[in-house]
């Protein structure tokens, strides 16, 4: 098996995360549904990568318009569960739109992947999951195993810190070898496996509408 | 021009990158602290609450025990006095009754003292505690000796907890411990307000009361930690009891 087929098994495990948010959809709380479509966004964002490169294409595009939308459904996902007031996501989501246009349009171009927003939109995710984390372990000290939002957060942690290092290497042009960046690629696409299958569980356990909601 | 080197590069990167990471830790231990203060104010803001309704219910039931049973039992006392023309039985038995009543009538006021000290509110707390200890001695249960200095404590809900406080230990002295003797003694050390306290009861098993119903010991340590307090209770079957509890006390403000 060489290196493409094990990264597109790798990065296709997502689609268990896809098919149990879609099946549970209806009945998540809407707190949780941004999740859902992070997940949704991530799998088209997939299949148009692997169109592009069957095709000789580059993914740059995509790649990059993607993790604009990522980062800003992360947002919106803390908003909704309260942890950022309105005024907040506002700032934190014109940064990284900011950081984006700056670095995909100013700075770089559209057509090549840009690493340093995807380092500062890592950090900001990384930060986001932080917080609630702690949130977590100090109020509900039971139950975490099962609780959605602490895995989500979990997986959050793992996957971007290690990709904030990892998008490092790109950023400041050391010129490794092909072979370490291939390496790091790798390492990349297995947190990367792990995080989509933290998200299959989490999925799992996204709480459900409840019964009677008070009309306003 | 300083221009850095591939190596130069992958030392900047990989600091950076440590760097990265000890931000995110240093985020994470910030967080943290941040929430778990964020928790204990609400927990202290919840016993606090807690604390006062439960001294408006003692106020609210001792004034109606007041108002409602003592002139009740006082008017059924002179009615009784009042009854003329009776035979010696039914003499016997009213003098019973009345008997009866005045015991009934003392446990009444006894119990609103217990709800509601009228000497703390109007004479303060060392006038409080010495009229506690004549109770606890006129009881002849527990030989009990109450030393307090004369502290100034402006705050009224800071004296109304403090004597909360020797009013449990009090209790669990002559309930729990049956103890034949209690020494309390209530001083001022630098900024701290010092209650020890000891008797030489059964003792007990300190843990075990904590996770059973334990409700005064409970009482008293919520209360302490209410007022940011530290206490010591040490406790051994068979060996008597020792508390020592510290309050953090600032005469301008407390």
């Amino acid at each position: 098996m060489n290196s493409y087929w094990f990264s597109f098994i790798f990065s296709y495990s997502l689609i268990i995360a896809v098919i149990i948010g879609t099946v549970r959809y209806n009945k998540v709380d809407e707190q949780y549904r941004p999740f859902v479509w992070i997940l949704w966004v991530g799998i088209i964002n997939e299949i148009v990568s692997t169109v592009l490169i069957v095709y000789d294409r580059s993914n740059a595009v995509n790649a990059n318009v993607y993790v604009l939308i990522e980062a800003l459904l992360f947002v919106l996902l803390f908003k909704r569960w309260h942890q950022l007031s309105l005024s907040k996501a506002i700032i934190i989501s014109t940064v990284i739109i900011s950081a984006w246009i700056f670095d995909n349009i100013l700075w770089h171009r559209l057509t090549t992947i840009n690493s340093p927003f995807r380092v500062l939109a890592s950090c900001i995710m990384v930060f986001l999951a932080i917080e609630q984390l702690n949130k977590l372990l100090i109020d509900e000290v039971h139950g975490l195993r099962r609780n959605g939002k602490f895995i989500i957060a979990v997986g959050m942690i793992f996957f971007f810190s290690f990709k904030s290092f990892v998008e490092l290497f790109y950023a400041i042009p050391v010129e490794m070898t092909g072979g370490f960046y291939r390496s790091l690629f790798a390492i990349l696409v297995i947190f990367n496996c792990i995080t989509n299958i933290l998200y299959a569980v989490a999925c799992l356990y996204l709480p459900t509408k409840p019964a009677y909601i008070l009309r306003s | 021009m300083f221009i850095p080197t591939d190596e130069t590069r992958i030392y900047i990167t990989v600091l950076t990158g440590i760097a990265l990471l000890g931000i995110f830790m240093t985020f994470f231990s910030i967080t943290m602290f941040r929430q778990y203060q964020a928790k204990r104010k609400l927990q202290l803001s919840l016993m606090s609450a807690e604390i006062a309704t439960l001294e408006k219910e003692r106020s609210r039931i001792a004034r109606d025990m007041h108002d409602e049973f003592s002139p009740l039992l006082n008017t059924i006392l002179l009615q009784l006095d009042s009854l003329e023309n009776i035979n010696e039985e039914e003499r016997f038995i009213i003098t019973h009754s009345e008997q009866c009543l005045q015991q009934l009538l003392a446990s009444v006021k006894s119990i609103i003292l217990d709800l509601e000290p009228v000497s703390l509110h109007k004479r303060g707390l060392k006038h409080a505690l010495n009229d506690l200890e004549s109770k606890i001695n006129a009881s002849k249960q527990t030989l009990c000796e109450i030393k307090c200095s004369d502290i100034p404590i402006e705050n009224k809900q800071t004296e109304i907890h403090i004597y909360r406080i020797i009013s449990e230990i009090v209790n669990n002295a002559l309930k729990h411990a049956h103890a034949p003797d209690l020494k309390i003694n209530v001083t001022t050390e630098k900024n701290k307000l010092i209650i020890s306290a000891s008797d030489n009861g059964r003792g007990f098993n300190f843990q075990r009361a904590l996770h059973n119903d334990g409700l005064g010991l409970k009482n008293i340590i919520n209360r302490v930690r209410f007022m940011q307090g530290a206490y010591s209770i040490h406790s051994e079957p068979g060996k008597g009891t020792s508390y020592k509890i510290q309050i953090p006390f600032d005469a301008k403000n407390n």
